[in-house]
């Protein structure tokens, strides 16, 4: 499903050059559930922007469902986001302006699908986070766990192949986080759906089903 | 996207920041209310032009005398007879009008009643009903068998009053008391006295009321003669002491109509030949077409348009600057936000069509505002008789309105680039 070959990641810093990733090669298939551990500023998140053709990488080769997508432009990137992609935030990025459902249909309205049917879609999705009363309520009145769970929603919205999270608990406490990761497993069981999930939380990891430790933009474990 | 989702956003958007959207529809606004003005004026100065032109003839010359207002002109052997008119006349059959005029001061009487007063009697020929011709005639006009026999008769021109008096004559109110005499008793067919001599009243032109009478609305000839006479007959009135030596065939001027627009410059050099060979001089003349007097009165007022336009292009471009200030604004207080739409699909055409369309919306409604407030000032303009107003049309607000849009749409572009090219992963880390 996903494969990195020898994939390094520049940034200009400084003056200089920061290599976020020094030619990291992994791959993950359909419907894993895998973990990126790491510590800050190792890459986790570079990964996952790369993953999810948010960021570009510098070099290596990068093949999704077998195409190879290293060169793609971002207006091929912006496309295969919008299918593929599902994106899952540790300060969840909701747009504060907007009602509850009217963030989780926002990915489908870029998608043009008819915003009747997008509706229908997230009603559906809305019942099955247990927020179903609160689809016209402001983000804003929702605690912490309903608003990731808004998120996952929102990512699930154009029924993505792949579901990256980056962080998903990390601002959430304990209760709310078990809640969250059983929300992620369950996707990942029943629907077949596969996860990237970034975390500095050791035994959240323990859950998936591989976890890859990064370490100065290197693999240090894969298993 | 679809347009009417994006279309939603944005009004979202405007919603959310109220404070900053009224102050970018209200520089438009300004701006509208401007170009309204403006086009109702430009359309008013083109619609006198056009109709001034129509009125008087395409291809309208008027001959006169260089030096008109000497009162020794008619004395001298450089002078305008009517038969120089005549010679004009069956030298060019073909021109549509000749019509000369002769202009005198006379005591006006009406006989059996004390009324008196000096009044300008002006001698034409039958020609002078063929031009300018607004007018609603009782009785008859004068014939060529008045003009032949000199005939002791009279044509009286009835203004034509207002519908509804505009407020601005109050503060205004000059009476012409001939006029105001004819408007309470009938003369038709009456005998009035000009000067020593009496007259039949054979004729009233009724002219229409002055927000309809196209001579009045588009300002030509200024002041106009009340009364009528056979033009030979006035030339053989010699009762005043100024008229003593004064030869009896001169007249003011003559004015021809062409017929046609492109002849006009062709028959002024033929007429000026004519004229030369006839008096062996024609320096004395001077020959100038409608199109030319009518321009020299409307140079003014084309003053004013053109103040009126530079505000409101000034108006408009500081609400277009407005618009692209408060979106580049807009775009710093929301980088995150464009960071997640990114994330979660958004091309950058998104957020671009995303900032534009904002901008088109509240250009729109300052388009609406400005085009109601706009519409209220013409409207007061018009109560206070600024005859220009008159002319407001109702395409003129869609026009005002596409220009607010169109501001809206450039000032934004620039903006919406720079929202569309952000980084999306910067921008997602952006606090």
């Amino acid at each position: 499903m996903i494969r990195f070959e020898k994939i390094t990641k520049n940034y200009p810093f400084k003056g200089g050059i920061y290599q976020a990733l020094r030619g990291i090669s992994f791959e993950i298939a359909q419907g894993e559930f895998v973990s990126i551990v790491g510590p800050s500023g190792c890459g986790k998140t570079t990964i996952l922007n790369i993953v999810g053709f948010l960021d570009v990488l510098t070099s290596g080769k990068y093949f999704f469902k077998g195409m190879d997508v290293s060169g793609f432009s971002d207006y091929k990137r912006t496309t295969l986001r919008r299918k593929e992609i599902g994106f899952v935030f540790q300060s969840f990025n909701l747009l504060p302006r907007l009602t509850t459902i009217e963030n989780i249909i926002l990915p489908a309205l870029y998608l043009n699908t008819e915003r009747k049917s997008a509706i229908s879609k997230a009603t559906q999705l809305l019942e099955w986070s247990g927020l179903k009363d609160k689809s016209k309520t402001s983000v804003l009145s929702l605690s912490g766990g309903e608003k990731q769970r808004v998120a996952i929603a929102r990512a699930l919205i154009n029924s993505p192949s792949v579901l990256l999270a980056d962080e998903p608990t990390g601002n959430l406490d304990s209760k709310n986080a078990t809640e969250i990761i059983n929300f992620l497993k369950e996707l990942n069981k029943n629907k077949k759906m596969t996860i990237l999930m970034v975390t500095h939380d050791m035994s959240l990891s323990k859950l998936s089903d591989r976890v890859i430790k990064i370490k100065d933009g290197n693999i240090d474990e894969n298993n | 996207m679809k347009t009417i989702d994006i279309i939603k956003e944005s009004i979202n958007e405007i919603r959310y920041h109220k404070v900053r959207s009224f102050l970018s529809f209200f520089s438009i606004m300004i701006g509208v209310i401007a170009i309204i003005y403006t086009l109702t004026l430009t359309y008013s100065m083109n619609y006198r032009l056009e109709k001034a032109i129509e009125l008087n003839g395409p291809g309208a010359v008027s001959v006169d005398i260089k030096e008109r207002w000497e009162s020794d002109y008619k004395k001298t052997s450089l002078y305008l007879s009517i038969y120089d008119a005549y010679a004009i006349k069956n030298s060019f059959p073909e021109l549509y009008m000749v019509s000369p005029h002769l202009t005198k001061w006379l005591e006006v009487r009406d006989v059996g009643t004390k009324f008196r007063k000096y009044e300008g009697v002006k001698g034409v020929t039958p020609e002078w009903k063929k031009r300018g011709w607004v007018y609603k005639l009782k009785g008859r006009f004068l014939n060529y068998y008045d003009l032949e026999n000199k005939s002791k008769v009279c044509v009286i021109i009835k203004k034509g009053g207002w519908i509804k008096k505009p407020k601005w004559i109050k503060f205004y109110n000059w009476k012409d008391k001939f006029q105001d005499y004819i408007k309470h008793n009938e003369l038709l067919g009456r005998e009035i006295s000009l000067g020593k001599q009496t007259f039949k009243v054979i004729g009233i032109l009724e002219e229409p009321p002055q927000e309809q009478n196209p001579r009045t609305f588009i300002e030509i000839g200024g002041w106009q003669s009340s009364i009528l006479v056979p033009l030979t007959t006035l030339q053989s009135l010699k009762e005043e002491y100024d008229f003593e030596n004064e030869k009896e065939d001169a007249i003011d001027g003559i004015n021809v109509d062409t017929g046609k627009k492109e002849t006009i410059e062709k028959y002024k050099r033929m007429i000026t030949e004519l004229i030369k060979s006839r008096k062996g001089n024609s320096e004395f003349l001077t020959i100038r077409d409608y199109i030319e007097i009518t321009k020299d009165q409307m140079a003014d007022k084309k003053r004013d348009m053109v103040t009126v336009i530079i505000i409101g292009i000034i108006s408009i471009l500081a609400g277009g600057i407005g618009i692209m200030n408060v979106s580049l604004a807009a775009i710093y207080s929301r980088i995150k936000e464009i960071g997640i739409r990114r994330a979660i699909g958004a091309s950058k055409t998104d957020i671009m069509k995303q900032f534009v369309v904002e901008a088109v919306i509240l250009g729109f409604l300052g388009g609406i505002f400005g085009t109601l407030l706009g519409i209220i000032a013409i409207e007061y303009l018009k109560s206070k008789g600024d005859l220009n107003m008159i002319m407001f049309k109702w395409w003129m607000p869609f026009i005002a309105i596409m220009a607010a849009m169109l501001t809206g749409f450039i000032a934004s572009i620039y903006p919406a680039r720079v929202a569309a090219n952000l980084d999306p992963v910067e921008a997602l880390k952006y606090e």
